[in-house]
């Protein structure tokens, strides 16, 4: 009979905003096997593993480990009880060696000094037990993602961890990394260590886990074993109706007007460090361009630069003809550049303000909403209601605090601003990370109905693949600040491919990569 | 059910009514052990301020100064900067305008040109003062509360200067300056009352306050700036400008709020320490949650609280200082975010749970 180790009993979460992130969750997972943990953004999955890993005290519910109650105080209790977790975000010091962010908090000592071959040795051994492949003495800030990842896990396992909770892990990952995670990820199962894997990507979920458990709306809809249940059956119980994963689009209607040209663009950072290397490449009209690569990799400098958020240090960017050099943000907003920040809290909205000033915040000193500095309140009304109504926006009122909404609600309320601003082009970074399925439908459609019938230009930055390939027309490739390829058709592309030149494995000639900028 | 969506919705004011009822209750304990009489004390207290026209009177006058302060903090909390400035700002705009009033200008300028001529000085004053810490800390990324703690003690000591260098009269026995010229007075409303014509400055830096937060385009961008400076740099805003013309209009705000005060009240230029009504302003600002229509209700407990002590003072054994417990405990138990926290969790479980049954 197969040991339940963990059983998360009637677990029920009431955020103080008055969310109910759980109600009644039940989760039992058996010792030596892959438990999925399903379900859309906002389902409630990272609760239920905060819960577990003692961040969080459900308002109601029991913990089982191995049959015992058990309360967990806080993390450090958890891990000592063998829950380990590894965070989408994670908790490492980057200037430290690998050997060193390992042993952290239980350092190897001589003579009451750190004793580094020490700590150098604990990693071998740990990585040679688990079949991991990791560079002891390398400087964590210079290792990949997919490298950091390894040693968070190595970091859950070296201190004990039974149940490894692993947090979206292949958000980050190329699918040449994905596969080699999960070829360890299996070695650990055989070992009989519990994973839970939190995921919204189904095809990997098919190919990794044993069993699973699906939230929606923070309760549980079913549970099961992965081999009796289809993709898409899958998919319909975590999103409660039937989904298409196909994005339909018309063929670009391109009058070849050139709105964003981006020529020979290098940016040092003030620390010295040159991030962007002679990046060029074009973008007309009614089209949409993808930017994929691994994040760090200059996509972020890249669209603050354009938004003139940053000043860069040499080539020049045209938005329709005018260059932007030593122009400000807002005298680039007008020249009509709309952009979606990856960050939506720093950047996107002011948390404490209503939905109706986060939507007028750009435009509320133009003629139409203001007369001399007064402004023009019933005009802004006018408009904001409407545009709340447009982009169905859920708030219970427009002068609702906008901190308060779902993470969905305030993109909208992003893109409410930045769709309807007359933009010719929207840099869009990260539009829909970690919104929920219809949220990010819409947010996709609406990037589409500004190219197809507005003719905008869309500049889209993203880490999810899928989306990239299934929304761009074309598709260049960033890896350590430059341009390592470009792609004219994206239908032709396969993530796979991408994947090579997002790891640097491969890189196209100058010639190829110069067919990004239009002459 | 009703309760719970009645606490939630009133989250804020329940807190902070309650927060002024516990502070009130402790103070009465406190004098309890005290006073000799501690019934009559607290009667005192509690009814003191009603029990003449002119005590009762005393309360709106000592309102003015205290809103023009709060108003001027408002201003520098709106934007996110915690500057101080209004507390010196306040005393040297009144010294500079009493010597003025005093000694520099003819005292024949005629009336009602004169005192607005010295209130635009003394909001030019204060304006000066606001700008320097936000030149400081824009430029040089100088800590704003730091500047303004040590800035406060500089100006008034500039202030004391004034007064002894400046326009001290020497014919009496005390440390004061001349007479403030007549024509430069702000008139007596009432007969038998100190209310002067101040009063209708405060109400319109109100309305001003309100206006100008709420109903225009500089006011909206101190707003996104102070609430988030990322966003207000992302979508376009000016964020070094706004920094700056918020923290002038907060120390012009007190600047003009010192003019009034010594042209109301004075007529001579006495102050030798800090005031403190910057300092009660900024606990004011707090306890109205930086809103401009809730201000003048906190300026007037708050007068009403320091009245009520100064009567104790003054007709039982008890010092009248014994009003700061008050204060101190109002504001500690404002300040304390997780006060009455679990209350309003309980709320927001009960109706979380009935909305989630409904559905």
């Amino acid at each position: 009979m197969e040991e339940q180790i963990l059983l998360m009993d009637n677990i029920t979460v009431i955020y103080p905003n008055g969310f109910a992130a759980n109600k009644n969750v039940r989760l039992a997972c058996n010792r030596g096997s892959i438990h999925a943990l399903l379900g859309e953004n906002g389902a409630g999955k990272t609760t239920l593993m905060k819960v577990l890993f003692g961040s969080i005290t459900p308002t109601e519910g029991q913990i089982y480990l191995k049959g015992k109650p058990i309360q967990f105080r806080d993390s450090l209790d958890a891990i000592q009880h063998g829950v380990g977790m590894v965070h989408q975000h994670f908790m490492l010091v980057d200037e430290l060696t690998v050997a060193e962010n390992l042993v952290l908090g239980m350092e190897p000592k001589k003579r009451g000094l750190f004793d580094f071959d020490a700590a150098v040795k604990i990693t071998d051994e740990i990585a040679k037990k688990y079949n991991f492949e990791i560079d002891a003495r390398a400087i964590v800030g210079d290792c990949s993602v997919a490298v950091k990842q390894k040693l968070e896990i190595l970091k859950a396992l070296l201190r004990g961890a039974e149940i490894l909770i692993l947090d979206e892990p292949t958000a980050v990952l190329t699918p040449q990394e994905i596969s080699e995670l999960f070829v360890e990820l299996k070695k650990l199962r055989d070992m009989n260590h519990t994973i839970v894997f939190i995921s919204h990507k189904l095809n990997e979920v098919k190919s990794l886990c044993d069993s699973f458990t699906i939230l929606r709306n923070g309760q549980v809809v079913d549970v099961g074993r992965i081999d009796d249940f289809t993709e898409q059956e899958l998919s319909n119980l975590m999103v409660g109706r039937q989904v298409s994963f196909e994005i339909s689009k018309d063929a670009p209607k391109s009058e070849g007007r050139e709105l964003l040209r981006v020529q020979n663009l290098h940016y040092t950072n003030y620390e010295g460090k040159q991030l962007l290397k002679d990046v060029s490449f074009s973008l007309t009209d009614g089209r949409i361009l993808g930017v994929a690569g691994v994040e760090g990799n200059g996509q972020n400098e890249l669209s603050e630069i354009i938004t003139g958020l940053r000043r860069f240090s040499k080539g020049d960017i045209t938005i329709d003809g005018s260059s932007i050099k030593n122009r400000t943000v807002r005298q680039i907003r007008r020249l009509g550049v709309g952009s979606i920040s990856e960050d939506r809290m720093t950047y996107g909205c002011a948390p404490n303000m209503s939905v109706r000033d986060n939507i007028i915040a750009d435009r509320y000193f133009t003629g139409k909403y203001s007369k001399g500095i007064r402004l023009d309140i019933k005009a802004i009304q006018k408009d904001t209601n409407a545009l709340i109504k447009q982009f169905d926006v859920a708030c219970p009122s427009p002068d609702s605090m906008a901190g308060m909404l779902s993470g969905g609600n305030i993109q909208k309320i992003i893109a409410a601003r930045e769709f309807s601003s007359d933009s010719k082009i929207i840099i869009a970074n990260q539009p829909t990370r970690g919104i929920d399925v219809g949220s990010s439908e819409f947010i996709h459609s609406q990037l589409i109905k500004m190219t197809r019938e507005k003719g905008a230009s869309v500049l889209l930055i993203s880490a999810d693949l899928n989306e990239l390939i299934k929304l761009s027309d074309s598709i260049i490739v960033m890896y350590n600040g430059e341009i390592t390829a470009y792609f004219e058709d994206a239908s032709k592309v396969t993530d796979v491919e991408l994947g090579e030149y997002m790891l640097g494995v491969k890189k196209m000639s100058t010639e190829e990569i110069g067919r990004a900028l239009q002459q | 059910m009703k309760t719970s969506k009645f606490i939630v919705k009133y989250f804020d004011l329940i807190r902070i009514i309650s927060a002024v009822i516990i502070g009130f209750l402790l103070a009465l304990v406190f004098l309890f052990f005290v006073s000799d009489d501690p019934l009559n004390a607290i009667k005192t207290f509690i009814l003191g301020p009603f029990a003449s026209k002119r005590r009762f009177f005393n309360v709106i006058e000592l309102a003015i100064p205290l809103l023009f302060t709060s108003l001027g903090m408002c201003f520098m909390l709106k934007v996110g900067e915690f500057n101080l400035i209004v507390e010196g700002g306040f005393m040297l705009s009144g010294a500079v305008v009493a010597w003025l009033a005093s000694t520099a200008l003819p005292p024949g300028i005629p009336p009602v040109i004169f005192p607005a001529l010295l209130i635009v000085v003394g909001a030019l004053v204060g304006m000066a003062c606001g700008l320097i810490p936000a030149l400081l800390n824009i430029k040089w990324k100088a800590n704003v509360v730091v500047v303004t703690i040590m800035l406060n003690y500089v100006l008034t000591f500039a202030s004391t200067y004034i007064l002894r260098y400046w326009m001290r009269d020497t014919s009496v026995t005390y440390l004061g300056s001349h007479k403030l010229a007549q024509n430069a007075k702000l008139h007596t409303l009432l007969r038998g009352t100190d209310l002067h014509t101040g009063i209708f400055i405060a109400i319109a830096a109100v309305l001003f306050t309100w206006w100008f937060l709420n109903r225009t385009t500089k006011g909206f961008e101190i707003r996104v700036t102070g609430n988030n400076r990322s966003f207000a740099k992302y979508v376009g805003i000016n964020v070094a400008s706004s920094m700056l013309l918020a923290q002038m209009i907060g120390g012009a705000l007190a600047g003009v709020g010192g003019a009034v005060e010594i042209l109301g009240k004075y007529d001579r230029f006495l102050w030798v320490n800090q005031t403190g009504y910057g300092f009660t302003g900024l606990m004011i600002s707090v306890l109205a949650l930086n809103q401009p229509a809730a201000i003048p209700f906190v300026a007037l407990l708050f007068a009403y609280l320091q009245i009520g002590a100064n009567i104790v003072g003054t007709t039982t054994d008890v010092p009248s200082e014994f009003v700061m417990v008050i204060q101190a405990i109002i504001i500690l138990l404002v300040a304390a975010t997780l006060f009455m926290e679990s209350l309003r969790k309980r709320a927001v479980i009960k109706l979380s749970k009935v909305e989630g049954e409904v559905k």
